[in-house]
């Protein structure tokens, strides 16, 4: 009855005028589609109001906790020139593009903003993708001379970011130098610097002795709590860097090939790793000075790679990285063969291959929830013969202007997945 | 169809209570069905609702009123249980193959529900039909929503403005 359009103008339902009840439905929309909210905000002005209303954003985010994926900055070190990838199936969202450089690389994406290292200009950049806004760092006083990471944070304390943006920012950037003079030509320093946007300017310098070469620059730093962890290479330890104390210290990684840090369910540090078609976590069993740190395998669960994945002994799947607030893992398929069936789940883009032909069609990626014991979900994605992680851009509001009306439709949003509890206090004992 | 004794809870005898829709029709259900309803909670724990009185609910009719008790009744097991956390894997199967059933019906019943559900507090119900009612309306146009939803069609001025928002977004109309 209520399919069949009227001939003239007349009150939507009843249930329809109740704004409490609008906003019920609307906060069910999921979030994995932003233009679903930008659809019904422009439906009419109540929804538009509602919508826009800080009160519904805050339940929204309440309500789902796994931040909407609007996209990968997918960096292909050939050309370095990196392209955004919608995942959105709609029409684009009103994303700025960065076209005022040509040469440039992500080191690090976080609370809407996008950590971007300009070789036009030797210089670093920190981009909002929804505003277009950049703000463009001035040069440290030093050269790194090999390898050069960073991450990008907001700087307020307390902040949900729902709504950061333009707000205050910390970058910490993390370089490599192995010809240190003092130090001695085998042994590498890695220094840490912060940059304030406030202050407009970089301090507390730290640096730690560690062993060349030993910086994995293409692997997402990861934050817990007030510290940020850098993978190191072949992911055998972690460069821990205290944000408050600005301390650096090496934390030992599972005794396993391959694990990747993510944070466990406990809310602290903890590594994902895969043998066959199995997904292992690992947490903190114990961390004491005299016998190091000490990691437990949690249970298992198994990904059915069989019918997931291809197999293929010879050039085994692997986990690159674990997206920071969410439950997603990617994993980079050994095998070139393509996937012999689609998946049932939710589908995402397949990032292009490093090695295939630049004119190659992005493909469907096949993503997959599997079950974890404790009721956790993790989604697989999947990328074909991808060696690089992608950046994700989980924006923590996208706030699609609109100056035709002059108002700002507040609508899509991520958030943090596990806000309830801070990560557990426990110290981790230097390994240098 | 008489009105079982009030039971106090503790011999096994389920404590009956009597419903009555805006058309007078007289429903009866165990109390812990009813109390899935917060306001009607408040007034079973009182007392109301026993024997021959009835609580009259002048707000919803005796068709969504059945509706409504169809749900509370499946679902007051699993409320007793204090959210189920010892519920195993097929009770919630079959919670949720009942749920998935019980919205599939014409939109102006679900909208009948939603109101009861809002009027009545009923946290679960509410959340299910909003949850059906943003499942028609996601991957739809504003002009789809509005039409699936039984909107009147939009005046000049609300299309024009709908228009220059589209342009906007670069979305085509429709």
């Amino acid at each position: 009855m209520a399919l069949s359009r009227p001939r003239r103008p007349s009150p939507p339902p009843p249930a329809l005028m109740l704004d409490e009840l609008v906003e019920e439905i609307l906060l069910r929309l999921p979030p994995d589609e932003p233009a679903y909210l930008v659809h019904a905000a422009l439906v009419c002005k109540p929804w538009r109001r509602i919508l826009s209303d800080a009160g519904f954003r805050r339940r929204y985010i309440e309500l789902h906790r796994s931040p909407p994926l609007l996209g990968y900055i997918h960096t292909n070190l050939t050309t370095c020139s990196p392209r955004f990838i919608s995942t959105s199936t709609m029409a684009s969202l009103p994303f700025s593009p960065l076209t005022t450089i040509n040469s440039w690389r992500v080191l690090d994406c976080r609370h809407g903003r996008v950590l971007i290292k300009n070789y036009d200009q030797l210089g670093l950049i920190v981009w909002d993708p929804t505003t277009g806004h950049q703000h463009h760092l001035n040069m440290i006083n030093y050269v790194y001379r090999y390898f050069e990471i960073g991450a990008v944070l907001c700087a307020v304390d307390g902040c949900d970011h729902l709504d950061c943006h333009g707000g205050p920012f910390r970058v910490v950037s993390v370089g490599m130098d192995v010809d240190a003079g003092p130090y001695g030509t085998e042994d590498g320093v890695v220094r840490v610097t912060l940059y304030s946007s406030e202050t407009c300017e970089w301090s507390n310098r730290s640096y730690i002795n560690i062993h060349p070469y030993n910086l994995e620059v293409q692997r997402p730093s990861l934050l817990i709590g007030d510290a940020l962890y850098f993978p190191l290479e072949y992911g055998f330890s972690v460069l821990k860097y205290d944000l408050n104390t600005h301390a650096l210290s090496i934390v030992d990684s599972p005794p396993v090939f391959g694990a990747v840090v993510t944070t466990a369910e406990d809310g602290g540090l903890g590594f994902i790793s895969m043998l066959g078609d199995s997904i292992y976590t690992w947490s903190l069993l114990c961390a004491t000075a005299e016998i190091g740190i000490e990691w437990e395998k949690a249970q298992q669960f198994v990904m059915e790679l069989g019918t997931l994945l291809p197999s293929d002994p010879y050039r085994p799947s692997r986990i690159v990285c674990s997206v920071e607030g969410t439950d997603t893992i990617f994993i980079n398929l050994g095998s070139t063969r393509s996937l012999t069936e689609p998946l049932p789940e939710q589908s995402h883009h397949l990032l292009p291959s490093a090695h295939a032909s630049p004119c190659r069609p992005l493909q469907p990626c096949r993503s997959r929830c599997v079950k974890h014991s404790s009721q956790r979900c993790y989604r697989f994605t999947a990328s074909l013969s991808e060696e690089l992680p992608p950046h994700v851009v989980l924006p923590h509001s996208v706030s699609p202007y609109t100056p035709a009306s002059g108002c700002t439709l507040a609508c899509c949003i991520a958030q943090r997945r596990r806000p309830e509890h801070s990560p557990p206090e426990r110290s981790l004992p230097a390994m240098t | 169809m008489a009105a079982p004794e009030s039971g106090d809870g503790n011999n096994g005898a389920a404590r009956m209570v009597t419903l009555i829709s805006s058309d007078n029709t007289r429903f009866e259900v165990e109390a812990a069905a009813a109390s899935l309803s917060q306001t009607l909670q408040l007034t079973i724990l009182d007392g109301g609702g026993g024997g021959g009185d009835g609580i009259p609910l002048p707000n919803v009719d005796s068709a969504t009123l059945s509706k409504v008790l169809e749900y509370c009744i499946k679902h007051a097991p699993a409320a007793a249980n204090g959210g189920a956390p010892n519920a195993t894997a097929v009770d919630r199967a079959e919670l949720e193959r009942f749920d998935n059933e019980f919205v599939n019906i014409d939109q102006s019943v679900l909208y009948s529900l939603i109101m009861a559900a809002h009027n009545l507090e009923i946290e679960g119900l509410q959340s299910l039909v909003a949850k059906k009612v943003a499942d028609m309306i996601k991957g739809k146009s504003p002009m789809e929503i509005r039409r699936t939803l039984g909107f009147p069609d939009p005046t000049p001025e609300e299309q024009a403005e709908m228009n220059a928002h589209m342009l906007e977004y670069g979305w085509a109309y429709e």
